[in-house]
């Protein structure tokens, strides 16, 4: 197929995955950090509002960090994002400071996750076409399908938080890496790339080792030959000295006092709090947390045949020599690299070094026993695109002998595909509780494993939720602001107010292990030991709803 | 070349097949409200002190909303299954490993299935405990013949509560270890020895307890050990240590016949936290099977 053909597919497939993530998503409830992360939004985009209208602000100190001084553990750049996507899009809201953007189309919070669902999109985009561009239209279906289908990363993508977005960047940086090795322009560009992804979250942060370790791989398995600053070329160059301007310049809390913050920064998340998680089991709240966790829960949260496809990738050794033979049949060694091209003509066994080192890296970051326990399966979504492509170089020897049965490959795509997009459908809006077909949401459950977290399950409830009967509310859960959010839209029942135990009438539950303290207290103080309402997933207990008998 | 990749492609196929059909099973919902309404009208011809154990535990929330006799045995917690000559299991089908209720029971005790009945997808099951030994006296369901001490000093009453300046005793439920448990939950500042007097408990040939500690959330919090010694008649009968770390710790002291002057002491030694987790203990006895 011609290239503005698989462009025109790349496009399409970015409209389907944008349009459908902010359609889907209306159904999902804000998760706790995006309870915080709207507020966040909306002073960093007054902030932005302020500077564009009198640009002399750019210099007022205070006036910057009270803006962002909220939720400043976290780079800024999605807030600022989100914050301008709001005032551009969002419908009117209610409450103490009402606001209504330019052009009032989404609900404030729908508004908010747009940038991080484009960036989806492009995502998917950028895979397709990466992947079709070497082994045709199929492959790179299944190398976007293979991440967008996954129903964890498509609950992920649609949030307005750091994870997806994360995630796609850090295919961005790889894909320009890749480029960088053998193009000056590339090179020139990476760093800031990189210093973007820097400003969506910190998991960039650990890219120009993991990229400098594929260098050195490729560059000591190529022997001798070339000039020496080929070993410190300009992508590192770039990286190391074009990046922090850039995540700095992204990042307005860090113009003052920027060492001190920055130490702020990293203390907080090399000290970050203990979150619990349950594994096998048991709950765990202080690391280390079991090496096999994330291996274990890549497992039970991605179809086996997809991460056979891509294990499979990441580990064939491929027999293609750096330049094929001459023409008197003599094996030509590569072109020698210098500093602005380290490597002049990267083969297919440095992408799959590629793939490797970033397909396990975020992985080994979370089973490394001082990490600290941050959590669900959303902190290596940056191991799947590298993943898919590995499936993609799969796909393409794997299929090689079907070619001349033309319905043969689009039917197996199909069927690769078919249990993780059932997966995604069926459990939406819950997907951050799905597992793979092959446990299921009851095999986990029977396993003892993690059924949700961040106490988004709200909307649910919301119907059968009176004032009158049920307030005081305690949320579980819940986050207040999450809850403040639905305010401002208009989405949370006139009157129903939260409140503490033992006041409350009524009470939201969400189930994870060590949540049953706090069930008790519920027992206690609601006077029932019976939900009237529970939402369940495959008859898995997610959340439920407690009410006082009147 | 082609042989590998075809065998490859074959294995692909393959499991993607499997994981289709395994998703035809695994993503929908088994239990329907009215297999939960019939199981509710099965459970409720039997005595409602008839333990029911959830055989698939992750069922219990929804169990408790169907079922009025599995929510009111919630509030009780039972703290293990000793004392039952008879037992219902509710749980899938699918669903069917070693039961763990097992580790529950009277070890002299033989479980025997009397009864098994399918509704829909769930499994219902009687099961008969022979020989059985019978409850005599449960510490925390005393009440007015239970004193309550603190370094000495007697603390009032008040409903299901102790309190004296230092200590707070309440008969409550609280959660050890991610299970709710009904105990004599004792709040007290470290080094302070708190005593649980009944000067005619009645008594068989063992008595049996728990202790652990409230709270898994605190694990952070490094607590600090308590000391639990139980004297019978005045003798010291039992003297251990309990950490949070041992969950749900059994004890069990051999006993005479009769009304005994019971009296349990518990010293939570020298904590590093400010809100050390409460201990939670309860204590019965039983007569020979």
């Amino acid at each position: 197929m011609r290239r503005p053909s698989l462009t025109l597919l790349a496009v399409l497939l970015f409209a389907i995955v944008t349009g459908t993530l902010a359609r889907g998503h209306r159904d999902v409830g804000y998760v706790r950090d995006e309870g915080i992360y709207f507020e966040a939004s909306r002073a960093y985009a007054q902030w932005a509002a302020d500077v564009a209208q009198t640009p002399k602000r750019l210099f007022d100190r205070k006036h910057r960090d009270r803006a962002f001084a909220i939720n400043h553990e976290h780079p800024a750049l999605m807030k600022l994002a989100a914050g301008l996507s709001a005032r551009l899009l969002a419908r009117p809201t209610h409450g103490d400071s009402p606001s209504e953007g330019t052009f009032p189309l989404l609900l404030e919070g729908a508004a908010m996750r747009l940038p991080a669902q484009i960036l989806a999109g492009f995502g998917a985009l950028l895979l397709f076409l990466f992947a079709a561009r070497r082994h045709g239209i199929l492959a790179g279906l299944l190398a976007a399908g293979f991440v967008f289908t996954l129903p964890r990363v498509w609950f992920h993508a649609g949030l307005h938080a750091f994870d997806a977005p994360i995630m796609v960047a850090t295919l961005v940086v790889a894909l320009a890496y890749r480029k960088a090795l053998a193009s000056p322009w590339w090179s020139l560009a990476l760093g800031p790339l990189l210093g973007v992804a820097i400003a969506i979250k910190h998991n960039a942060l650990f890219l120009p080792f993991f990229l400098t370790l594929h260098l050195a791989w490729c560059l000591v398995t190529r022997g001798k030959g070339g000039h020496w600053t080929r070993f410190l070329p300009a992508p590192l160059w770039s990286m190391a000295l074009l990046a922090p301007p850039c995540a700095l310049g992204l990042w307005p809390w860090l113009w003052t006092d920027p060492v001190s913050r920055l130490r702020d920064y990293f203390a907080f998340h090399a000290q970050h709090n203990w979150y619990n998680m349950e594994f096998l089991g048991v709950n765990y709240n202080q690391p280390p947390m079991p090496f096999a966790y994330p291996w274990v829960m890549t497992w039970a949260t991605v179809p086996t045949t997809l991460l056979l496809l891509g294990c499979v990738g990441l580990l064939r050794r491929q027999r293609t020599p750096s330049r094929g033979p001459g023409e008197d049949g003599i094996t030509v060694p590569p072109p020698a690299g210098d500093f602005w091209r380290p490597l002049p003509e990267p083969s297919p066994q440095d992408d799959t070094r590629l793939w490797l080192i970033l397909a396990l890296g975020p992985l080994l970051v979370i089973a490394w026993p001082t990490t600290p326990i941050f959590g669900g399966t959303k902190h290596w979504l940056t191991a799947y695109p590298f993943l898919a492509l590995a499936a993609a170089d799969t796909w393409a020897w794997m299929t090689a002998p079907i070619a001349r049965i033309r319905w043969l490959a689009p039917a197996l795509l199909a069927l690769i595909l078919a249990p993780s997009t059932w997966s995604t459908a069926h459990a939406h809006p819950f997907g951050i509780s799905q597992y793979a077909p092959l446990l299921g949401p009851r095999g986990a459950a029977d396993l003892g494993l993690n059924r949700g977290y961040w106490g988004h399950i709200a909307l649910p409830f919301l119907p059968d939720l009176d004032p009158r009967r049920d307030a005081p509310l305690c949320p579980g859960d819940l986050h207040p602001l999450a809850r403040a959010q639905y305010v401002r839209e208009g989405r949370w029942p006139h009157g129903l107010e939260l409140g503490a135990h033992p006041r409350c009438r009524a009470a939201l539950h969400h189930y994870e292990k060590h949540m049953v303290t706090y069930e008790l207290t519920v027992w206690r103080n609601v006077e029932t030991t019976a939900p009237t309402q529970i939402v369940a997933l495959d008859d898995v207990p997610l959340a439920a709803l407690y009410q006082r008998a009147p | 070349m082609n042989g590998p990749s075809r065998f490859f492609l074959g294995l692909v196929g393959a499991l993607a097949t499997v994981e289709l059909v395994s998703a035809a099973f695994a993503y929908r919902t088994r239990v329907e409200p009215a297999h939960w309404e019939e199981a509710r009208e099965v459970l409720a011809v039997h005595p409602a002190e008839e333990p029911i154990v959830m055989a698939t535990a992750w069922l219990e929330p929804r169990a408790r909303m169907a079922i009025p006799t599995v929510a009111s045995q919630a509030s009780d917690a039972r703290p293990d299954l000793w004392g039952h000559a008879r037992i219902h299991t509710l749980g899938l089908a699918s669903r069917r490993g070693a039961p763990s209720w097992l580790a529950e029971i009277d070890p002299a005790s033989t479980p025997r299935r009397s009864q098994q009945l399918r509704v829909g997808p769930l499994v219902l099951e009687t099961w008969t405990l022979t020989p059985a030994r019978e409850r005599l006296a449960m510490l925390h369901g005393r009440g007015t013949a239970l004193e309550i001490l603190a370094d000495g000093t007697v603390c009032p009453r008040r409903g299901s509560r102790w309190q004296c300046p230092a200590v707070t005793v309440e008969d409550r439920l609280l959660e050890v270890a991610g299970v709710p448990r009904r105990c004599m939950a004792v709040t007290a500042a470290t080094g302070v020895t708190v005593e649980l007097r009944d000067s005619a408990f009645p008594t068989g040939d063992l008595l049996r307890g728990h202790i652990g500690f409230g709270d898994f959330n605190g694990v952070l919090r490094s607590d600090a050990p308590v000391e639990l010694e139980v004297r019978v008649d005045d003798t010291v009968r039992l003297r251990t240590i309990a950490t949070d770390e041992e969950g749900w710790k059994a004890v069990q002291i051999p006993t005479e016949p009769g009304r005994r002057a019971l009296t349990v002491r518990l010293t939570i030694a020298d904590s590093a936290s400010a809100t050390p987790r409460p201990p939670c203990l309860e204590l019965r006895s039983f007569g020979s099977p």
